[in-house]
């Protein structure tokens, strides 16, 4: 949405294309309230530079995370000019949360966390005469021109369950990242990857698709409230809850202020050794912190109040009751590669946001995806509008013969005769692959049997997949759950695959890629990088100054 | 304890020219469900063609669960069904119906 504004600012037309209703769909309504700016007395960019290199275990490119700092704080200015509120001190100034691998605190509340900052950006874009917004759409192909640049897309209209087409001069993608390849996340169902699938179907490269963010607390059991966040870092802190962690057996575990990885590291090492709860956690434990109720109430109502509360009616009161959780898919750090133009190695097609791969690393600090969101958001929409002004649109002369085509294939999956398999269950045996072969740990031979069976699911169960809803005049019909799934399983293995085949090509561990079979991170760092026909190979690093 | 949730869905297909009608489904369950665990039961096990979000924000902020049950507004990820008991549940927006408990959010957008 922030890309969209800022073209639409250099005097383009501009449509955005969301799955579901936008600002009730996606990645970021399901953010937390971090917002990582640089304002406290003391901090600085480089410093903020320090701790996002170092936080990503030197993964990061140095170019990208440089942008990211440099513009995080007037990203945040915009953010308040749309309407967003920031919590603030009776001065006005910002008052922001101190959270692990910060130096200074600089992690800026935003209230209503993600989805109050999408619907600033919603009702600014709103206002501009140049943004249209398309909801229920499933981009189902960028389209390329004969030079091989990105010119429009095939899209799958949900509402009318019809194929239609989208001219355009550039294209950007901001789909959010692919955690749902997992079978425990805490992402939203729709973050199947697409915009990443998009790319690489186009052409464009890949980068460190292995690295992905696990988060240390989420909700495993019941199924009722399953998947829902609560943030380590408020929990231990002394400040803050001053709560604790504890195994099944009601012990303690671990101390202080650690990032993401090594509290996902801790926790997983007592459900792996048989320490863990009934249904394979731990336990959040604020029922012996040392504040007093009123100061725990007046914590949780001040730092995660939408959390505090939903739990809260749903049965679970914190303050009274230990809480089951465990480790979870989080974030993608690796997607697209871009560079300091948020430009794909596909001309015309740009990325922005979760859906990139080469900015955090191997791990990230906490509130640097909404900043990431903001800063590359508008430096896609400044690059997109730029380059499309040069352009004239695609003549697109066989369009119509491309759209017969992809219809014939989506109706393979429409089947009258009983049997087949329903594209959610074909969803679930590859999220059980991929926790299982692919999760918290990793080594090669689980890997190997990964790729294998991801690779039997696609030759002998993917050829069965059924969809039995179809409307009598040949269209999709309205809103084709079905088939919206069938299509998002497809891309899935797809990625699962590169998954994989990255996860294997990464001998070390590093941050969140933790291979048991190469415990140690001692080599100089390097990407890996997958395209079409390309299998992974090695990329360096861009270092400072490389571009901008 | 099994016991069975009871529910009629009101379900509708504009596009189609299929007009409101309820359809009834039952689910056998020892514990509270939400409607939106509820709903995806039914669409895994019972019934492929029923049509809802399955979208959750986690948070109960985004409301793009939100369903009318029993004559009021209801979201789906964060109200309980109970065992024994008899519920009804259309479209929370009629008159902007996409199919079944979808609905446009296009239309009447909120301030």
């Amino acid at each position: 949405m922030r890309a969209a504004i800022e073209a639409a600012a250099h005097g383009v037309q501009v449509l955005v294309a969301d799955k579901g209703p936008v600002g009730r769909s996606g990645t970021t309504p399901m953010a937390m309230e971090a917002f990582q700016a640089v304002g406290f007395p003391g901090d600085a960019e480089e410093i903020h530079f320090r701790d996002t290199i170092e936080g990503g275990y030197h993964l990061g490119d140095e170019n990208l995370v440089s942008i990211l700092v440099g513009d995080a704080a007037r990203r945040a200015k915009d953010l308040e000019a749309y309407g967003v509120r920031f919590k603030k001190r009776p001065d006005g100034a910002y008052d922001p949360m101190h959270h692990p691998g910060q130096t200074f605190p600089r992690a800026l509340f935003i209230q209503g966390g993600g989805f109050g900052m999408l619907a600033g950006l919603i009702q600014e874009a709103r206002k501009h005469p140049k943004v249209r917004i398309l909801n229920d759409v499933f981009v189902v192909q960028v389209s390329l021109d004969k030079g091989g640049a990105a010119s429009g897309a095939i899209i799958l209209d949900l509402k009318e369950g019809r194929l239609k087409t989208i001219q355009s001069k550039a294209v950007i993608l901001a789909t959010g990242g692919y955690e749902e390849l997992w079978a425990f996340n805490d992402a939203s169902c729709t973050a199947c990857g697409d915009g990443i699938h998009l790319a690489y179907e186009a052409g464009a490269e890949l980068i460190d698709l292995e690295m992905l963010q696990f988060y240390p607390t989420v909700v495993i059991h019941p199924p009722s409230i399953r998947g829902t966040l609560f943030q380590y870092e408020l929990i231990t802190d002394p400040e803050m809850l001053a709560g604790r962690l504890i195994n099944g057996g009601k012990e303690p575990f671990f101390q202080g202020k650690l990032l993401r990885d090594a509290v996902v590291r801790a926790i997983w090492r007592e459900i792996r050794d048989g320490r863990g709860t009934p249904h394979g956690g731990v336990y959040i434990d604020l029922i012996h912190s040392v504040k007093s109720r009123e100061d725990l109430t007046r914590a949780l109502e001040k730092w995660q109040p939408n959390q505090f509360h939903y739990l809260r009616d749903m049965g679970f009161d914190l303050r009274e009751t230990l809480v089951e959780v465990a480790p979870h898919a989080h974030y993608s750090l690796g997607g697209v590669a871009i560079d300091e133009e948020a430009r794909t190695t596909v001309p015309g097609l740009f990325a922005a946001g979760e859906t990139t791969g080469n900015l955090h690393g191997a791990n990230r600090v906490s509130g640097n995806a909404l900043a990431e969101t903001q800063v590359f958001g508008a430096l896609a929409g400044a690059s997109a509008a730029g380059w499309a002004k040069g352009r004239e649109f695609d003549a697109m002369p066989e369009y119509t013969e491309r759209m017969k085509k992809i219809e014939e294939l989506l109706k393979v999956w429409f089947r009258k005769e009983r049997g087949g398999i329903r594209p959610h269950c074909v969803r679930e045996m590859l999220q059980g692959v991929m926790w299982e072969r692919c999760g918290v740990e990793r080594d090669a031979q689980g890997l190997e049997r990964g790729r294998e069976r991801l690779e039997e699911i696609e030759r002998e169960v993917l050829p069965r997949m059924t969809i039995h809803e179809q409307s009598p005049d040949g269209s999709f019909g309205a809103y084709p759950k079905g088939l919206q799934e069938a299509l998002e399983v497809r891309i899935m293995i797809e990625l699962g695959k590169l998954v994989l085949a990255s996860a294997l090509f990464r001998k070390e561990t590093r941050g969140h890629h933790m291979r048991v079979d190469y415990p140690l991170c001692d080599g100089e760092p390097v990407h890996t990088l997958v395209a079409k026909e390309m299998g992974p190979r090695a990329r360096k690093i861009k270092r400072r100054g490389s571009g901008r | 304890m099994i016991r069975v949730i009871r529910i009629s869905i009101g379900r509708e297909d504009p596009l189609a020219g299929r007009d409101l009608q309820d359809q009834v489904y039952e689910i056998r369950t020892d514990r509270d469900m939400t409607i939106l665990e509820v709903l995806q039961e039914i669409y895994q096990r019972l019934d492929p063609t029923l049509a809802f979000r399955s979208y959750r924000c986690g948070r109960r902020l985004c409301r793009s669960c939100e369903v009318n049950l029993d004559g009021r507004t209801a979201r789906g990820c964060a109200t309980l069904l109970h065992p024994g008991k008899t519920y009804r549940i259309e479209a929370a927006r009629q008159g902007s119906v996409i199919r079944d408990l979808v609905f446009d959010f296009d239309e009447k957008q909120e301030p």
